[in-house]
């Protein structure tokens, strides 16, 4: 059976074959690092790319690493070991900030970074806010 | 339908409000001072007890299985 151990091991191999120039857990499973388990069927990882031409966003090296570790896609998760993972792009200087100050913490012998709670909680509202508008008694404020 | 109400309810006092918010509050501690691959098994176990109360509720994403793997 696959672990969850070895799926964080291949976020530190994508940082090594610098698909990727950092990463760092967000989501619910950086709040179950955080404190107490809540549910989820997913890892959302959030990445910093390499320079890239143009001005479109190009995941392609990420899929094509999938493909050659024998990674499975699915509904723009990329199934590791058994876990699906997503990757989200550092989209604003807030997630830049989250992913370069994020803590790195040890998984069964497996060193992996983790965004910080407070950048977590600020993730979370800046996309609920996105996607529901500011709640009245935020924007009251 | 007929909905009655109690004129004078039992209402709890506030030491016995305080003994509960806190037991909560020591039973969210001891969860987060779990090791980390225990609140893993925590988590797939949630996603299997889940699993087909939300699948009731709504279509699934391809993605909400629970994971098959070893925390």
């Amino acid at each position: 059976m696959a672990s969850f151990a070895t799926a964080l091991r291949a976020l530190n191999d994508l940082k090594q074959a610098d698909v990727i120039r950092e990463y760092a857990i967000g989501g619910a499973i950086g709040v179950v690092f955080w404190t107490e388990p809540v549910l989820t069927y997913d890892l959302d990882v959030f990445i910093v790319l390499p320079s890239q031409e143009g001005p479109i966003v190009n995941l392609t090296p990420l899929y094509q690493w999938a493909a050659r570790s024998g990674y499975q896609t699915l509904a723009e998760h990329v199934i590791v070991d058994g876990v699906p993972v997503q990757f989200f792009p550092s989209h604003n200087e807030l997630c830049d900030e989250a992913i370069r100050t994020a803590q790195t913490l040890e998984y069964e012998g497996i060193e992996v970074r983790v965004i910080r709670p407070e950048y977590l909680v600020a993730l979370w509202l800046e996309r609920r806010n996105a996607v529901s508008g500011p709640r009245r008694s935020w924007s009251r404020a | 339908m007929e909905i009655r109400t109690d004129p004078t309810p039992a209402r709890p006092d506030r030491e016995l409000l305080d003994r509960l918010y806190l037991s909560k509050q020591a039973l969210r501690a001891m969860r987060t001072a779990l090791p980390l691959p225990a609140k893993v098994a925590a988590v797939v176990q949630l996603q299997r007890a889940m699993h087909p109360l939300i699948e009731r509720q709504r279509p699934l994403r391809p993605w909400e299985r629970p994971w098959n793997v070893t925390p």
